[in-house]
């Protein structure tokens, strides 16, 4: 199959691909702009460790073709310190113990930073209903609604 | 061996690799970039039993993309060795890397084709054609040992791996005088763990230097490496194995699979052209990475007219599936069933068992977060549920009648020869008891009945077995190691480097064991550099399972951190001019104790060592450097103990478990952080909760496994992990630094039989079988003698 070139807007840059018509989203993030934050959980969409930003929503980058994305703003965990200055959602998880093993903290975090952009002020239950498409086997939750809810209160 | 100043130990500061984790700058195995890799995708068997007739490769290998395209019969010049680990008294069950004549379960691997992407791999796989002449599958464990279906061995005769028979106290005389017995048949469904990372490996050979370097994050490099370097023959000094990042482990990512071997064996078979990379998929993970529990236990118990045990007897059987998984073989659910059944915190004068495990045409059990004591716990809490029924005591009464007391420490166990060492098993229940309101549930649950509400206290506590040492596996013939070593270093600048046999997977261990070291050495935590997971850098462990690496890294740290000591001590002594007794280490240098101002820096201490050994006499500096290592094996294993009780609410009319509340009581020895500890506990009790209301491995009567998705293996989510309410008592252990026992499993022991324990007391019906998905409990509401269904 032969390769398409086209470009993704990734975290307010424009980059160059060059990928074949089938690729995901996913792996074009991984594979070919170097971008490993989002992670490959199920690739049938039901984990969320894959989970990106497009135009502000998130989304499943292992359901959707690259192509999908053109002309699309895309936006991955890797946007979302400024350089070592993590921000205040991704430091409430450190603060909280928002994770374990790390592998679903990007899609969490995408999650969580598309949720409060819509309800800043939200209950631990809306929470729990937030995150309820993000799988994470190994907090048990709680501490991620901590966070959350933490980012939230900052 | 005790604590030290400084306070990290008992902080709960954050994990330290938490802020780049939340960067995105996990370094995961499919993360890690590689020049020339090559994607490796594996041709699967469709069928549980058959034999393979023809496998016609001949299109794959003409593809314009393929690599290459391998079956076991290539890859025998390299893989060498057949062997799995040497479980003494179990039937051979050898895995090859590759199938060879005869699939034994749906997804064994066939053959492996090598292509520049994983996309072109799979698609070439898909040109393989494979002929089998099926075999009667054996699916189930009963029929398996009842001699139904064809063998999996023909050798064999039967279908039965291993079997065990144990007897030890006055076990008919405790039956005989017994005020009564109680009899149950007690099982488990079949699941697995499911870290959210699937397995995978990218392998390295250099032709040149003749060094493998293979980088999985396994949980336990030292063990992968044992078994490659037997399989392949290779030399363990030319075998670098790397744990990268972890995306969970749960005991998944302890064995080789037969995948990994391959991989290793084609990165040599290509000479070193293509680093090979193989990453599993999810599908490959619920069909073919370890499953566990899966067992039926008929249980006898006897007991006096106090309710109090006089005897058990189990007959355990234990669906192993159709492999000897490399080193640990499939034994050891069984057989940690057996052994752990009375030594779980109960006082228990006689006991018998009698363990079959058998092989049926699934995947190879192995290791999950508790192993089999998740269903220990269960039998026992239900027995004594039981008891308290046939006595009328009341269900506290029972277990308060039977737990461990204060004066019975230590405890000889009846079987493994382990000592109980310490606990609060009291303790721990009256609190959580207390928390829980026991003494007013029941008016509450009357009154809620009177409405239609359907609600259950359930009860779970005992103990559990952690950090064993070479008395488990050593003593068993299995080439795995029990100890745990730790090497200090204050590097030629005075810093302080900690490096570990153990393996880090999300259980902030880098940080608890970094807490240790620094409380030893009197430097900040920050100040300590952590590194583990590599055999050509780590000292020799055994890495993470048991919840033993706080527990037995920590006490070798706390022993390496002596010997650094000394030899600062002396070297400062002379310095100083002061006795080493008048010393102390803090804030990074050594000082006189009393006179702040007489003190060394750990960096001139460093220089004064490393560049001018000739100014000091030997019995000062006796070597130029200051490296120390220890390794510390236990003399049997640490015990933690726990109360789980939940009040839940059950839905007739759905099936749904509605935790009201759950609370937890837990005793885990020294606590090092915290906040590390309460999320080992909340992460493994989700763990046990799904692993009993959701996840079950279902096979059809062909072996065809039906979940094979997340669709259908349902891992639970933030709807079904209810708030826990969590309790710590600390009582130490006189085995190990600090008094550390280890935390990693005890949520995933005692949750499930609190659910089940919950929902039997909800609908009044007994509940034998840990398997609580909503249509289970849907029937079980069916057959309850409390509920109108209407």
């Amino acid at each position: 199959m032969e390769p398409s070139e086209f470009s993704l807007s990734v975290n307010g840059q424009e980059r160059a691909v060059s990928v074949e018509d089938r690729q995901l989203l996913l792996d074009t993030l991984r594979d070919e702009l170097g971008l490993t934050g989002a992670h490959p959980g199920c690739e049938h969409g039901v984990c969320g460790a894959c989970t990106v930003l497009l135009d502000g929503q998130p989304v499943r980058s292992c359901l959707m073709f690259a192509r999908q994305a053109e002309g699309r703003e895309i936006e991955t965990v890797e946007s979302l310190a400024d350089g070592d200055q993590l921000s205040v959602l991704q430091q409430a998880f450190v603060d909280n113990l928002g994770l374990q093993c790390g592998f679903c903290t990007p899609g969490m975090l995408l999650t969580a930073k598309a949720f409060l952009e819509e309800n800043p002020k939200p209950s631990e239950e809306e929470v729990r209903e937030a995150i309820s498409g993000n799988l994470c086997r190994c907090t048990g939750y709680d501490g991620i609604v901590t966070s959350i809810m933490a980012a939230a209160e900052a | 061996m005790s604590k030290r100043a400084g306070g990290w130990v008992g902080k709960g500061i954050p994990m330290r690799e938490a802020g780049r984790l939340t960067r995105g700058l996990g370094r995961y195995i499919n993360d890690l970039p590689f020049p020339n890799l090559a994607h490796v995708s594996f041709v699967r068997s469709s069928e549980a039993h058959a034999r393979v007739v023809r496998m016609d490769l001949e299109a794959a290998r003409a593809h314009p993309d393929t690599i290459a395209v391998f079956t076991a019969e290539d890859l025998e010049s390299v893989c060498v060795n057949r062997y799995w680990g040497g479980w003494k008294g179990t039937s051979t069950a050898d895995y090859f890397p590759l199938v060879r004549e005869k699939v034994r379960w749906v997804g064994e691997p066939l053959a492996a084709v090598v292509a520049p992407s994983r996309y072109q791999a799979e698609d070439i796989a898909e040109l393989v054609e494979v002929d089998y002449e099926p075999l009667d599958p054996v699916v189930d464990a009963e029929k398996s040992l009842a001699g139904g279906g064809d063998l999996l061995y023909d050798e064999w005769g039967d279908n039965i791996y291993f079997h065990d028979e144990f007897a030890a106290g006055e076990l008919d005389a405790a039956f005989e005088k017994a005020a009564g017995v109680v009899s149950k048949r007690l099982s488990a469904q079949r699941h697995t763990g499911a870290p959210l990372e699937t397995r995978g490996i990218v392998a390295s050979y250099d032709p040149a230097s003749e060094v493998l370097q293979l980088r999985a994050p396994w949980q336990d490099v030292f063990l992968a490496r044992t078994v490659i370097a037997r399989v392949l023959d290779w030399p363990e000094s030319k075998l670098e194995v790397i744990a990268p990042d972890s995306g969970g482990g749960f005991g998944i990512k302890l064995p080789v699979y037969p995948e990994e071997l391959a991989c290793t064996a084609i990165a040599v078979l290509l000479g070193g052209a293509w680093n090979v990379k193989w990453i599993q998929d999810r599908q490959e993970d619920l069909i073919g990475s370890s499953q566990h529990r899966d067992m039926v236990v008929d249980a006898e118990l006897a007991y006096d007219a106090a309710g109090s045990i006089l005897g058990l007897k189990v007959k355990i059987l234990s669906d192993a599936g159709a492999y000897g998984v490399p080193a640990r073989g499939n034994t050891v659910e069984g057989m940690m069933a057996a052994i752990d059944m009375v030594a779980a915190g109960h006082d228990i004068p006689a006991y018998g068992y009698e363990l079959n495990v058998v092989m049926t045409n699934k995947p190879p059990l192995c290791v999950y977060r508790g192993v089999a004591q998740p269903v220990t716990i269960f039998v026992m809490d239900r027995l004594l549920d039981e008891v308290a029924k046939a006595t009328d005591l009341d269900r506290v009464e029972v277990r308060r009648r039977n737990l461990l007391h204060e004066d019975q420490f230590p405890y000889k166990t009846l079987t493994g020869g382990y000592l109980i060492e310490s606990g609060s098993y009291i303790p721990a229940l009256e609190r959580a008891m207390e928390m829980i309101g026991f003494g007013d549930f029941a008016s509450f649950q009357a009154e809620m009945r009177e409405q239609g509400r359907y609600f259950g206290l359930g009860i779970s506590c005992g103990g559990e077995a952690l950090a064993r040492g070479a008395t488990w596996y050593g003593v068993r013939g299995v080439p795995i190691s029990g100890q745990e070593g730790c090497q200090i270093k204050i590097d030629s600048q005075g810093k302080v480097h900690a490096l570990f046999g153990t393996t880090a997977i999300g259980q902030g261990i880098e940080t608890t064991l970094g807490q240790i070291v620094a409380d030893q050495l009197g430097v900040g935590v920050d100040d300590v550099t952590i590194s583990m997971g590599d055999t050509s850098k780590s000292p020799y462990g055994a890495g993470a399972w048991a919840s033993r690496q706080a527990t037995l890294g920590g006490t070798a740290a706390v022993m390496a951190a002596d010997k650094v000591r000394a030899k600062l001590f002396k070297l400062a002594a002379h310095m100083l001019e002061a006795s080493t007794e008048d010393l102390e280490l803090s804030d990074g240098a050594v000082v006189v104790k009393g006179s702040p101002s007489k003190q060394i820096l750990l960096a001139d201490l460093a220089h004064a060592a490393y560049f001018t050994a000739s100014e000091f006499p030997d019995d000062v500096l006796p070597e130029p450097t200051i490296e120390e290592t220890a390794h510390f094996d236990p003399p049997s294993a640490t015990f933690a103990n726990a109360t789980h009780a939940a009040i839940a609410e059950i839905d007739p009319n759905t099936g749904k478990i509605r935790f009201e509340r759950y609370v937890i009581v837990h005793d885990c020895g020294t606590v090092i952080n915290p906040m590390i500890v309460e999320g080992q506990i909340y992460g493994a009790t989700a763990q046990g909760i799904g692993g009993t209301i959701h996840e079950h491995l279902v096979y059809d009567e062909n072996g065809q496994p039906l979940a094979t998705t997340f669709m259908d293996y349902l891992i639970p989510t933030s709807h079904d992990i209810p708030k826990l309410e969590l309790d710590h008592i600390e009582t130490a252990s006189p085995y190990t630094a600090l008094g550390i026992k280890g935390v990693g499993e005890s949520g995933t022991v005692f949750s499930p039989a609190v659910i089940a324990t919950a929902v039997g007391d909800a609908l009044d019906v007994d509940v034998d079988r840990l398997e609580l998905a909503p249509s289970r409990v849907y029937d079980l509401a069916r057959r309850s003698p409390i509920v109108d269904v209407g």
